[in-house]
């Protein structure tokens, strides 16, 4: 019998307590810096009300990432639109109802793809630029630079980013959702030789004002937490160029999945 | 002034500073010295209020720093100019951009009263025509001077400087001495230096404190200094003078 135990239920035990000790060490790793991250949020908010705001900033960051952002976002969004209207019109044309097409696609687009694959975009291109800008501040100095110059950093880098993140996010979605309907439209009436006319006709008939702003208020979501992310990863950076690429990596990782996450909880909860 | 109190600092295990005393006398340079990783540059963070000290008491001009709120500690830090180890110039902004920085943020100065001031800067730390060279367009003196101007130019009662020679050569090194001394002579402020350089700590400063083993363990004059008793200290000049030997 204790042979039996040593053999197989204590390494079993032992193991399935290595495992559980593991979890919760990085659940509270992950809930203190969520935990930090959330003081940056409200110390950012607090700056931003602050006056003078710095305008000059938030109009360069909205550059940054939103008309940087653009030809990846409309890239993006035709083919998406493209290759939606192409599974969906040949899916609807098995029992007849391929003229649905532009209107599920719609839905789609407005409620879910446009608002998360642009906040995937978004943070792939500026998050990681952003984690890896304010990484090489940190791990050359310049952020204690401006600490020493009496500049909050928090002031200067980090709340205009998140500004210009939640002013630019709905733009992009807004233009996610118009070039996907146009390459919707291209393939289901080019290819798929749907009727224009009855295309339009069930956008207008099953597509609500609700279905758009929905995916809008979620793309406020998604600014906030890839903006945020970023450049919390960017501030922690601090052994060079290695721990810069690695901040950088976990900037777009983490920003990628709590986008997905924080998705499916706006839509359980909210809508 | 500015004074040490038992000041203490620890990074996890590891204890840094170990109850240090150190008085730096107004309008004097003082060069603070000590081996690689002997917690010179944590001392002019904790001035900085940078990082918080686990133990002690910093006082700038009587204000115990350690002690002020944050809004506070930022109106402080303007009395301060700091010359980092690399200069830490804002890589993405030009010389005129880097060295206008400060008045922009702290002063309601027109435009063209910023470029004089940013001309005369430059000019006193020797730099013409480099307004619009970003910094990897600079040499290393180069950069150092910028970061110079940058941290005086706010005309700060007390300035920092963290290595400034490190990673230059001999001619450099001995202009950058020059500059801190030609600095110091139209300004009279108050000059905390961290350094290596032992070479330009006798040359330039008034009293240069030893630090090891996160204790001050001489603070005399250069002059002084030569006939230390202490055992640390005549290891590190014997160790300075084999090295200049071997030369």
């Amino acid at each position: 019998m204790t042979k039996f135990f040593d053999q197989y239920v204590e390494p079993f035990v032992s193991s399935f307590g290595r495992i559980f000790v593991s979890l919760f060490n990085a659940s509270r790793v992950a809930l203190e810096e969520m935990g930090r991250m959330l003081r940056m949020l409200w110390a950012s908010c607090k700056l931003v009300v602050t006056p003078p705001v710095r305008w000059q900033l938030i109009v360069d960051q909205m550059q940054f990432i939103g008309v940087g952002s653009l030809f990846i976002v409309v890239l993006t969004a035709i083919f998406s639109g493209m290759v939606f209207a192409l599974q969906s019109g040949r899916a609807f044309a098995i029992f007849g109802a391929e003229t649905l097409t532009g209107a599920v696609v719609t839905i789609t687009l407005s409620r879910e793809l446009a608002p998360v694959l642009t906040a995937l975009m978004v943070t792939a291109r500026s998050g990681s630029a952003m984690a890896a800008q304010i990484g090489t501040m940190q791990v050359t100095q310049q952020i204690e630079a401006l600490s020493a110059m009496a500049v909050n950093p928090i002031d200067y880098l980090i709340a205009p980013r998140i500004v210009a993140a939640i002013l630019v996010m709905p733009m992009l979605t807004s233009i996610f959702d118009f070039v996907g309907l146009l390459g919707a439209y291209i393939v289901s009436t080019k290819l798929l030789n749907i009727d224009p006319a009855m295309f339009m006709e069930k956008i207008r008939y099953y597509v609500d004002v609700a279905d758009i702003v929905q995916g809008l208020f979620k793309s406020i979501f998604f600014a906030v937490i890839l903006s945020l992310v970023s450049c919390y990863q960017g501030l922690q950076a601090q052994k060079g160029a290695y721990d810069v690429g690695r901040r950088v990596t976990m900037a777009v990782v983490i920003s990628s999945v709590a986008i997905l996450v924080a998705d499916y909880f706006l839509t359980a909860l909210l809508f | 002034m500015i004074e040490f109190r038992n000041v203490s600092k620890n990074f996890g295990e590891q204890n840094v500073l170990d109850k240090l005393n150190l008085v730096v006398e107004e309008g004097k340079i003082t060069a603070i010295m000590g081996p690689s990783g002997a917690g010179k540059s944590v001392t002019l963070k904790l001035l900085m209020g940078l990082l918080k000290p686990d133990e002690g008491q910093i006082f700038v001009h009587g204000s115990d720093i350690c002690a002020l709120a944050d809004d506070e500690l930022a109106s402080l830090r303007k009395k301060f100019g700091m010359l980092f180890q690399d200069a830490a110039l804002f890589d993405y902004m030009n010389v005129f951009e880097n060295v206008s920085f400060p008045l922009y943020e702290h002063t309601k100065l027109s435009d063209e009263e910023i470029e004089k001031r940013v001309e005369a800067s430059l000019n006193e730390v020797g730099l013409e025509n480099v307004n619009q060279k970003l910094p990897n367009e600079l040499s290393g003196g180069m950069r150092k001077r910028v970061g110079l101007a940058r941290a005086i130019i706010l005309e700060p009662p007390i300035v920092l400087f963290d290595e400034p020679t490190t990673g230059l050569d001999p001619i450099i090194t001995s202009q950058i001495g020059d500059l801190i001394l030609e600095t110091h002579a139209k300004r009279n402020n108050t000059f905390l230096m961290i350094s290596h350089d032992l070479a330009l700590s006798y040359r330039v400063a008034h009293k240069i404190a030893m630090l090891y083993k996160g204790q001050i363990v001489e603070f005399a004059s250069p002059k002084e200094l030569k006939y230390s008793t202490h055992p640390f200290v005549r290891e590190y000049l014997q160790a300075q003078l084999n090295l200049e030997g071997s030369r």
